[in-house]
C-alpha cells in the first residue's frame, strides 16, 4: 500500500488527494456521503468522469439527475486534472480508463465503488477507497454520529456484498458505535423494497462535534 | 423520418383503440411513444444482463444507451450488487488511518486484516 506524500496546505487535518471514478460518486450520493467526502479528500476529477456524471438522459436532455445536480454544486470544491491528462488505459470505458490512468500517474488512490474497476485498479497497483470504508472512516474520525453511520451503511446495503457490509458493521462496533437499532444494516432492510431510492437529506442531522484527538 | 408498419391481432388492435380514445391523441403519436418506451426498456434490460454476465459498466451502459453514471444508478435501484467481495475494507481503512494519523482506526483496520472473524465475534 502506498501512502502518498501530503500536499494540502490548509490548516487542520490535511486531506488525502484521490482521483474520482463515476462508480464512487453515484454510490456516495446514494449513501449520502458525497459532500462529507470533501472533508477527507482532495478530489481530482478526470474529464471523462465529469462527462459521465453530468451526462443527461438522451430521451430527456433537459433534465438533470440528482447525483449530477449535487456534483454541479460541489464541483468547484474539487480539483481539475492536469492538462493534458495521462493517456487512458486501453480496453476500458472512458471514465474508468481515465480515472485509473490518472491515479496511477499521480500516485494517489482512486475512489471507486464497483468491483471490476476495483479489481483492475488492484492489478495495476493502485490503492482503492470504497464508500463503505469512507462511512467507517467518517465515524472513526468523528465527522458523523454513529446513528448517521449506521443509516448511511444501510443505504448501500443492497448494492454491497453482505460480507463487506458485515465487516463495515464490525468496524463501526469496534470503534464504539452503539448498536444501531433500526438503522443498523439488516435490521429492517429485509422489509424494505430493494431499489427504493435512497433519499439523501432525510432523517436526523448527521454532523456531530469533532471530539478532541 | 422513416415509416415502420406492424401487424396486430384483433385483440391488440382493440386494446390500442381503447388507449387512443383514453388519451385523446392521434394513433400514430400513441404508437410512437409506446415503441420508444419499449425499445428503451429492451435496451436497459439487455444492458443489465450484459453487466450481470461480466461486461464492464461502460460497455453495459452503452448497450442500455444510458450515460454510465445513470446506468450505475439504475443498477443500484434494481438492487444489483456493485461492490462484491473479497473485501478490501481493512486495507482501505489502514490507508485512511495512516494518512489521518488515527491510532484507533489503524488498530481496527489491523484487526480486520488479521482476523475479521475474531473482531466480529467480539462485537456481535
Amino acid at each position: 500500500m502506498n501512502i502518498p506524500e501530503k500536499h494540502d496546505g490548509r490548516s487542520g487535518p490535511e486531506r488525502l488527494r484521490a482521483v474520482l471514478d463515476t462508480s464512487f460518486w453515484t454510490a456516495a450520493w446514494r449513501a449520502d456521503v458525497a459532500a462529507n467526502c470533501l472533508d477527507l479528500f482532495e478530489i481530482v476529477v478526470p474529464r471523462a468522469v465529469e462527462d459521465e456524471i453530468r451526462a443527461n438522459d438522451p430521451l430527456f436532455p433537459r433534465g438533470e439527475f440528482p447525483y449530477a445536480t449535487l456534483f454541479r454544486h460541489l464541483r468547484d470544491k474539487m480539483l481539475d486534472p492536469p492538462d493534458p491528462e495521462p493517456e487512458r488505459l486501453p480496453d476500458l470505458g472512458r471514465g474508468e480508463a481515465s480515472a485509473l490512468a490518472l491515479a496511477q500517474a499521480l500516485g494517489v488512490p482512486v475512489l471507486v465503488n464497483e468491483h471490476r474497476a476495483r479489481k483492475l485498479a488492484a492489478n495495476l497497483g493502485i490503492d482503492t477507497i470504497t464508500v463503505p470504508a469512507v462511512i467507517v472512516a467518517l465515524y472513526g474520525l468523528g465527522v458523523i454520529s454513529d446513528r448517521a453511520a449506521w443509516r448511511k451503511l444501510r443505504l448501500i446495503e443492497a448494492i454491497t456484498a453482505a460480507a463487506i457490509v458485515h465487516e463495515a458493521a464490525t468496524a463501526l462496533s469496534a470503534l464504539g458505535a452503539s448498536i444501531g437499532g433500526r438503522d443498523r444494516p439488516g435490521a429492517v432492510a429485509r422489509s424494505t423494497p430493494r431499489g427504493g431510492r435512497a433519499g439523501p437529506g432525510a432523517g436526523q442531522p448527521d454532523a456531530r462535534p469533532v471530539p478532541p484527538r | 423520418m422513416q415509416t415502420k408498419s406492424i401487424r396486430l391481432t384483433r385483440e391488440e388492435a382493440r386494446d390500442l383503440e381503447e388507449l387512443v380514445e383514453e388519451t385523446g391523441e392521434v394513433e400514430a403519436a400513441v404508437l410512437k411513444r409506446a415503441a420508444l418506451r419499449g425499445i428503451r426498456e429492451e435496451r436497459i434490460e439487455r444492458g443489465v444482463l450484459a453487466y450481470l454476465r461480466g461486461e464492464s459498466t461502460s460497455r453495459a451502459a452503452a448497450i442500455a444507451n444510458l450515460p454510465r453514471a445513470r446506468f450505475l444508478d439504475l443498477l443500484a435501484e434494481k438492487g444489483v450488487t456493485l461492490l462484491q467481495g473479497p473485501s478490501t475494507l481493512g486495507e482501505e481503512l489502514s490507508l485512511l488511518a495512516r494518512w489521518f494519523g488515527d491510532a484507533r482506526l489503524e488498530a481496527v483496520s489491523g484487526r480486520l486484516q488479521e482476523s475479521p472473524g475474531d473482531l466480529a465475534d467480539e462485537h456481535s
